[in-house]
């Protein structure tokens, strides 16, 4: 912007900023500098005590057979709740966008999952998953003790996949749609005349021009999954049967609160950041580079 | 589409419904199992039609006086926030843009960074600070004065607990800021030209130009504060400071006792899935908006 339009002082854009900060210096700072001062300390089970143990907590962590556990579980759960989420709102976008005149109301009912919280879907699922009166214990008439997803690891981690791709799944659809919308109708018409069908035409002239988009959800949907797969995992299965759906953000809070554990649970916690920044730095790269390319 | 193809489109739009289903089969699972009664799920299962109990087991849910405590703290915490949040983007996206000052570049990092630092990382100290606020300040005066002050605020099962420490945002700064730096140039210039300082700017000219993102911005914090749940669950321990997406967990019946009453339960998850469905029902547009802006 040019400086003619930006106003002088220091006074003014500080006040402006400074209730904001001081929340975030409060609750996002704050914490995290005690997180690691905690992570790099032992610390009583209600933290008015302390000795210090350097990277203690962090070797202590990583010897421990259930990090391990946790971390593979983390990357099972993100790799497929991401990709069911980012295929199925792709699919179901490309396949409105065949409907661009007649797909209003495909797209205004397939967002109204957002609103639904991540614990609401968690009970209904939850109850619908029952193997006694679920319409999945059909299953169990036909191969008796099939569908046990309380007992089976397997099961249970592909109901909290199905219900985490579910919570996601409108927000990825929203942003593909617009995307899609975005790209000229002259472009489609023209590969049309060269005898593309529809399904060339995506993937040769749709797919390309949405990677940006597809990498922009991938990295919102690869957090998400680190972080506010919590609701789903507390409400349906809390981290059960033994640890098969126990992810890391569930680790850190049985640790922390019910273990009591504040150094163990806050070397977690800084391990899982290290995966966020990851995830943010990957994106800003590659956007970064895009940028370049672009300009 | 540019040419016809018919069965293209016939398989297209039935692979769209089964998607549907899917999208809407839980809430609708939700409807019917709310809509009979507890010895007919008990004796076939969830139902999949429609029954004729739906107004009769929401009563009796509405009458457990939990829910409507519940109900009540979550629209109490979520207006705070879309209130507080609104306020706070909008403010530190106006220092952000419309100063030559260096102090925007502090306020737009110190925002930035806490993209990288999720509720869920910083859970249990995040609930340490709340249960003790001053503690920094505390710290900071013995560390200058060596004064030890016992001054100490806890506030976990309060609004303020609840709200405070989900008001900051980065995405809503960045969504505004998105937005003013497609404001044309000349509309400041000639506010400056006129007069005007910065904040008679901000509120004459800025804020009535902003109606449509507040409303998208809004939207979408309603929405997320809403269907929170990992804070309520480490900021509250009295049962009547519970929000209803947490609450509703509490409906789930444990293993002793009475048989189980899943119509009950499926009501009560209806009665807290439709306030936020209701909202978005009707803000959609500017939802869908917010949403894109975010993306871009």
């Amino acid at each position: 912007m040019k400086s003619s339009a930006r106003f002088h002082g220091h006074w003014i854009p500080l006040a402006l900023g400074l209730p904001q900060l001081v929340l975030i210096a409060l609750f996002f700072y704050w914490p995290t500098l005690k997180a690691f001062w905690w992570s790099l300390h032992l610390v009583c089970p209600f933290g008015n005590c302390s000795t210090f143990v350097g990277l203690g907590n962090y070797t202590r962590e990583l010897t421990d057979s259930s990090f391990y556990a946790a971390l593979r579980t983390t990357a099972l759960f993100a790799a497929f709740g991401v990709s069911l989420s980012i295929a199925v709102a792709l699919f179901l976008a490309a396949m409105v966008e065949l409907h661009r005149r007649t797909g209003g109301l495909f797209r205004y009912l397939l967002i109204w999952p957002y609103a639904v919280a991540g614990s609401v879907l968690g009970v209904i699922l939850k109850v619908a998953a029952s193997p006694s009166i679920g319409p999945l214990g059909y299953l169990n008439t036909l191969w008796p003790g099939f569908w046990q997803p309380y007992l089976n690891g397997t099961q249970s981690m592909l109901m909290v996949v199905f219900a985490f791709a579910w919570t996601q799944i409108p927000f990825n659809f929203i942003v593909f749609v617009a995307a899609l919308r975005a790209i000229p109708a002259e472009y489609l018409a023209a590969a049309a005349i060269d005898g593309a069908d529809p399904v060339r035409r995506f993937i040769d002239i749709q797919l390309p021009m949405l990677k940006p988009q597809l990498f922009f959800v991938a990295t919102i949907n690869l957090i998400e999954s680190f972080t506010n797969s919590f609701a789903i995992v507390d409400t349906m299965t809390q981290g059960g049967p033994g640890r098969a759906t126990n992810i890391l953000a569930y680790k850190i809070y049985t640790d922390g609160f019910i273990g009591l554990d504040l150094s163990g649970s806050s070397a977690l916690s800084m391990m899982l950041m290290l995966l966020v920044f990851a995830a943010c730095f990957v994106q800003f790269f590659v956007f970064e580079r895009r940028a370049r390319q672009e300009g | 589409m540019v040419e016809r193809h018919p069965l293209l489109k016939t398989t297209t739009l039935i692979l769209l419904v089964v998607g549907l289903v899917f999208a809407l089969g839980p809430i609708y699972l939700a409807l019917c199992s709310a809509s009979v009664t507890s010895r007919q799920i008990l004796v076939h299962g969830l139902a999949l039609l429609p029954g004729s109990h739906l107004w009769e087991n929401l009563r009796i849910v509405m009458r457990d006086a939990r829910i409507g405590t519940m109900l009540f703290n979550s629209c109490v915490v979520s207006l705070i926030v879309v209130t507080g949040k609104l306020a706070l983007a909008s403010t530190s996206a106006f220092a952000v843009v419309y100063f030559r000052s260096r102090i925007r570049h502090v306020v737009f990092w110190g925002t930035f960074v806490t993209l990288l630092l999720p509720l869920e990382v910083r859970i249990v100290p995040t609930y340490a600070v709340a249960s003790d606020l001053f503690e920094p300040l505390r710290r900071l005066i013995a560390a200058v004065t060596g004064l030890h002050l016992s001054v100490s605020i806890n506030l976990l099962d309060s609004y303020a607990g609840l709200s405070l420490p989900l008001m900051a945002s980065a995405t809503g700064t960045f969504l505004f800021r998105q937005f003013y730096l497609t404001v044309p140039t000349e509309l400041s210039e000639a506010a400056r030209m006129d007069g005007a300082g910065p904040i008679r700017f901000f509120i004459d000219i800025l804020l009535p130009l902003s109606k449509a993102n507040f409303a998208a911005l809004g939207t979408i914090v309603f929405l997320g504060t809403w269907k929170d749940y990992m804070w309520p669950l480490v900021a509250t321990s009295r049962p009547d400071m519970r929000t209803i997406s947490l609450g509703i967990a509490t409906f789930l019946p444990t293993e002793t006792g009475q048989p189980p009453e899943w119509n009950l339960v499926m009501a009560a998850a209806l009665i807290a899935l439709a306030p936020p469905l209701f909202v978005m029902g009707l803000t959609q547009r500017w939802f869908v908006r917010g949403v894109t802006g975010i993306g871009k």
